[in-house]
């Protein structure tokens, strides 16, 4: 019982930092909406693509034998002589499946995690000194969680590496938030990332049209994103790609020769930084550039995290920009 | 190249290790970056795997060049284009130094002597005062002149300025030998430090034989060193003397005699370049007594020898009238002359001269051994075989033979001691002392002519002959009587005892018929055939009698193989009787008693009864020389290395004759050799196992050869070493920090942001 009661603290402790104060005010200015208006068994305030009757007016549409003769406008009859029917626009619930990436090339991080949290504490809560990519993924999935719990959505969480690892099921209910923060406080293994297969796994399991948010480092070949992201299209989802990677991954600025040794079992290689620092920097900002490329080519919503950035700004920007495509959606 | 401090220089080469240790130390104590991107950072690394790598030996290298080089440079070496010289420490060198005739070649003003001499002064000066040098002078026979090594350099360098040419070759296997036993016997003080041997020569043909092998002598020797000058490239042609043959050895002053011995062979031989040219050669012969000065000449004579381009040898025919000078001779009572050749000075000038004795002798000495006869003269028919000789030797009473007769069983060194030659027509009469005076008679000089005794059937004296002549003369125990007459072969050999009357020999022997014979069955090697039967079987044949170490000495032995009597040959009865005796004994007796003309370079052979060499006045480089003690094997005790001329007396300062001592021809060509031809040839000495290394004759080669010497003095070769490891550091600094790439700059984008 003692036990339990310390694991629970660590969670407590561990959802704050989560939530870190300056995040969340950042984050409270703004709506979360999503890229298609999703069929939701709630009502909220993300638009349904299914026309209903529901107090927002949204066309008129001729009679026609069998219709519901409740929702004829009778104004329009008594104005014109024809029959024709009131359509509204039907407020639905957001469905949100967050993918979080726990592969081993997640415990990379350069930033320590005092600095990066804010919370006072030297350690982070698997007892490491810096903020790795995957506690960033995790604070990232955390606040998107909050926000759509707090919206009414329905939230779920999955956390994989080449396959899934932890799964929380899509609710709204009171309590959903604790665990998703609970199935977030685990650690990455040393398996590579096998997002179509993850995919694969998440997808099958949905029977609506889902906004997934994959929070990934995404340090696979490129081809297996296409192929990962192309289901998503297929079975028509709308997805979210959040890169999330490390400054020092971005500008690779090491100084002296060192060996190097990958989190999923590559081999030790002794090199010096300084001169392979361009052909990294390539070869990092192609796969980058390809993740990205793919992301677009579905339409899909594609940002890039740094650990060194507040989780604030990126996400809230991608809001931002969200919530302006939806208006000029609405208005086209 | 050589260090002055070898530890220093040892150290520092041990420190070259040190970078190679730091970078292995710092491999393994960074400690491992985790690293999330690696398929990023796998991928640059592939690509730039090979150029790093290469980078990083690049900059080892130059890491380890670096200490090295500043190794050298604290060890203070000292390069020499010839080689290496020792270590920093003691070194002992050995010069050997060529003395020998063609070192006398003069280039210019001065001979390779002397720039052998320069040569050893130049390297002795710079050695230092840690060091020790020894000297051997090569002519022969080898000369140890300082052994063991002497640290009293200056003293060497005195003894080596003070090196006298000789006339001899150069003897590079003696010299190998004193060097073994200096530096290689178990009982010679272990010398420290480098043991270093320098040969000084030209190494023309004269001096380095090349046709035959050196002896391993210094293979045992550990760590010896061998240089050498460099094989000279000079071409010197040279024209020499190689022999004086005057037509008679002996001259005899009766007055039949004389006149006779006016004719000399003179046999040039050309070497080196002079070979390919035509030219001429200028031969004077003159006779002079010993004694007198080189103005008493008693007769002299010039003759000329014109050489065609390619011709190596000619002979020069000069008539020398000796009649007024043969008299003049006996009136002062010598009793031996010496013809002197000379040709016109070139290269090396040793060898223009050649001296050549001749004995003088009033009468011929000529012993008979048989029985003699007593009443009244017999009849021809009646005459004994050395009633025939005797008449054969003395025809008329002014024959110049002096004719003894000495009884077979009475044979004794006194009645031998004044004859120059024995014949013995009863054989089967000497005893065995007889045999072995005779045989003493023969080695000190002495002919013996045998012939087989006409009345006995059965020839058992062969055996007390080869008994004391030796085991390869065998001769048949039974005389063979031909049925049929034999003769004499139309077509004789041409020897030097018969030369005289060779153009008549054909029609003499054509009417000799021989009826019996005692064959010859076996003779010893070298054995001359005289005369031959029509068969081709030998009829008369001469020879010298067997030493006991293999080597043939002085006498002669003549048997023929009939007895001259009528019973066995009418020959006593023929015209070639009396030529036949007395050429056979004129010239044998010269044959036997040697030309007395020795080659400089070793023991001299002297006339018997000598006890010791005088040197003649006529030579004036040895007019203050001592004389030379002869030991009991008739050779001098001490070698020698001069020409020159000698009067030979006996242990009562009577004369017994002159020996003339000669320069080797041999030694004289001046033949230019290849230098792989001399290093293979040299490398014999050392069994093959190691080289020598050749060193130029510039000025700063010679003088830089010990340059290590003086520990005080700078090394020549440090401040460059520094320089080097200077600019080396510098490259190595641009190269690291090229190899940094620090200065290169990361792509403008970064991380894959939206441009």
């Amino acid at each position: 019982m003692a036990s339990e009661t310390t694991t629970q603290t660590a969670a407590n402790a561990d959802a704050t930092l989560y939530l870190h104060p300056q995040t969340l005010s950042r984050l409270g200015t703004f709506e979360l909406r999503a890229k298609h208006i999703v069929e939701g068994v709630m009502s909220g305030m993300h638009r349904s693509p299914y026309q209903g009757f529901s107090v927002e007016f949204a066309q008129h549409r001729p009679y026609v034998a069998g219709d519901d003769i409740r929702h004829l406008d009778w104004k329009v009859y008594g104005r014109s002589d024809k029959l024709h029917l009131k359509q509204y626009q039907q407020e639905t619930n957001l469905d949100l499946v967050i993918l979080v990436d726990a592969s081993g090339s997640m415990n990379y991080g350069s930033r320590s995690f005092e600095d990066a949290s804010g919370a006072g504490h030297r350690r982070g809560p698997r007892g490491d000194f810096e903020w790795t990519k995957f506690d960033h993924a995790t604070a990232l999935a955390a606040a998107m969680s909050y926000v759509a719990l707090r919206q009414g959505d329905r939230v779920g969480l999955n956390v994989f590496a080449d396959e899934v690892k932890a799964m929380v099921r899509r609710s709204s209910a009171q309590g959903q938030w604790r665990q998703i923060v609970e199935a977030l406080s685990t650690h990455p293994v040393d398996a590579p990332t096998n997002m179509a297969r993850v995919i694969d796994q998440t997808i099958a399991k949905l029977n609506n049209r889902t906004l997934i948010a994959i929070i990934s480092d995404f340090y696979e070949e490129s081809s297996h994103v296409r192929s990962a992201l192309a289901r998503c299209k297929h079975r028509g989802h709308d997805v979210m790609v959040c890169r999330v990677v490390d400054r020092m991954e971005q500008t690779f600025d090491f100084r002296d020769t060192a060996p190097f040794e990958g989190f999923e079992g590559e081999p030790r290689v002794r090199v010096d930084p300084r001169a392979l620092k361009a052909d990294y920097i390539k070869a990092f900002n192609a796969h980058q550039d390809e993740v990205r490329r793919i992301a677009r080519s579905f339409g899909f919503d594609d940002m890039l995290v740094c650990t060194h950035d507040w989780l604030g700004p990126p996400l809230a920007g991608f809001i931002a920009r969200r919530n302006a495509q939806i208006k000029r959606t609405k208005a086209g | 190249m050589t260090f002055i401090n070898l530890g220093l220089a040892i150290a520092g080469a041990a420190a070259v290790t040190i970078p190679i240790i730091i970078h292995l130390l710092f491999r393994r104590r960074r400690k491992p970056v985790m690293w999330g991107a690696m398929r990023f950072l796998m991928e640059a690394y592939r690509k730039q795997r090979r150029r790093l790598t290469l980078e990083q030996m690049l900059l080892l290298a130059a890491r380890c060049l670096v200490i090295l080089l500043l190794a050298m440079a604290l060890g203070r070496p000292v390069l020499e284009r010839a080689g290496v010289l020792g270590a920093g420490s003691a070194r002992t060198l050995y010069f050997l130094v060529d003395n020998s005739l063609a070192s006398t070649a003069l280039a210019g003003e001065s001979s390779a002597l002397d720039a052998h001499k320069d040569a050893a002064a130049k390297i002795l000066a710079s050695l230092g005062p840690s060091d020790r040098a020894g000297f051997i002078a090569l002519g022969a026979p080898a000369q140890p002149v300082v052994t063991p090594a002497s640290s009293n350099l200056a003293a060497v360098s005195d003894l080596i300025r003070d090196l006298e040419p000789t006339d001899g070759p150069a003897d590079f296997v003696g010299a190998a030998d004193a060097l073994r036993a200096v530096l290689g016997s178990d009982d010679a003080e272990a010398p420290e430090g480098d043991q270093i041997v320098v040969l000084l020569s030209d190494f023309r043909t004269g001096s380095a034989d090349t046709a035959a092998p050196l002896p391993p002598s210094l293979a045992t020797i550990e760590g010896i060193q061998l240089f050498a000058l460099a094989p000279t490239e000079e071409t010197l042609g040279n024209v020499q003397i190689v022999s004086v043959d005057p037509l008679r050895p002996v001259v005899l002053t009766g007055s039949s005699g004389a006149g006779l011995g006016d004719q000399v062979s003179v046999r040039l031989r050309r070497t080196g370049s002079a070979i390919g040219e035509s030219g001429v050669s200028s031969v004077r012969v003159t006779a002079v007594t010993p004694g007198a000065g080189l103005n008493d000449r008693i007769a002299s004579a010039q003759a000329e020898v014109r050489w065609s381009p390619g011709q190596s040898e000619a002979t020069a025919s000069v008539a020398l009238n000796m009649i007024d000078g043969e008299a003049s001779a006996a009136r002062q009572g010598a009793s031996a002359i010496s013809l002197i050749a000379e040709i016109d000075r070139d290269a090396l000038g040793a060898d223009n001269v050649f001296r050549r004795p001749l004995d003088i002798k009033s009468k011929l000495g000529v012993a008979i051994i048989d029985r003699r006869r007593f009443g009244a003269a017999p009849t021809v028919d009646r005459l004994s075989p050395g009633d025939w000789i005797r008449l054969a030797l003395a025809p008329t009473d002014e024959a110049p033979i002096d004719i003894l007769e000495i009884e077979p069983t009475a044979i004794d060194a006194p009645s031998l001691a004044g004859v120059a030659c024995a014949l013995a027509p009863r054989p089967d009469l000497i005893t065995s002392d007889g045999w072995r005076r005779l045989r003493l008679f023969v080695d000190a000089g002495g002919m013996l002519v045998i012939f087989p005794p006409a009345t006995t059937e059965l020839h058992l004296w062969s055996d007390g002959f080869a008994e004391n002549f030796g085991s390869d003369w065998r001769i048949a125990r039974e005389a063979t009587e031909h049925e049929q007459l034999r003769t004499l072969a139309k077509e004789q050999p041409r020897t030097p005892i018969l030369n005289l009357i060779s153009d008549e020999l054909a029609d003499l022997v054509r009417p000799v018929t021989i009826s019996r014979t005692v064959a010859i069955e076996e003779a010893p090697a070298g054995t001359q055939e005289l005369l031959l039967l029509d068969d081709g079987s030998p009829w008369a044949v001469a020879g010298a009698p067997d030493l006991a170490d293999g080597e043939t000495g002085r006498g002669l032995v003549v048997y023929v193989t009939s007895a001259p009597a009528l019973d066995w040959t009418d020959l006593p009865a023929k015209p070639l009787m009396v030529p036949l005796m007395q050429e056979l004994v004129r010239q044998g007796v010269g044959q036997a008693q040697g030309a007395w003309a020795s080659v400089a370079g070793g023991r001299i052979a002297t006339p018997s009864r000598t006890a010791q060499l005088e040197p003649v006045s006529l030579d004036a480089l040895l007019d203050d020389a001592p004389s030379l003690v002869v030991d009991a094997s008739g050779r001098t005790i001490d070698a020698i290395r001069k020409s020159g001329l000698f009067t030979a007396r006996d242990e009562r300062g009577a004369s017994r004759g002159l020996v003339a001592v000669n320069a080797d021809a041999g030694a004289g060509r001046t033949d230019v050799q290849a230098p792989g031809v001399v290093q293979r040839w040299l490398a014999g000495l050392s069994g093959g196992a190691g080289e020598v290394a050749w060193i130029d004759r510039d000025e700063d080669a010679l003088a830089g050869f010990a340059a290590t010497a003086d520990e005080s003095r700078n090394s020549p070769v440090s401040l460059p070493l520094l320089l080097a490891a200077l600019v080396i550091a510098l490259l190595e600094t641009v190269m690291a920090r090229y190899f940094s790439h620090a200065f290169q700059s990361a792509p403008a984008s970064i991380g894959g942001q939206p441009a």
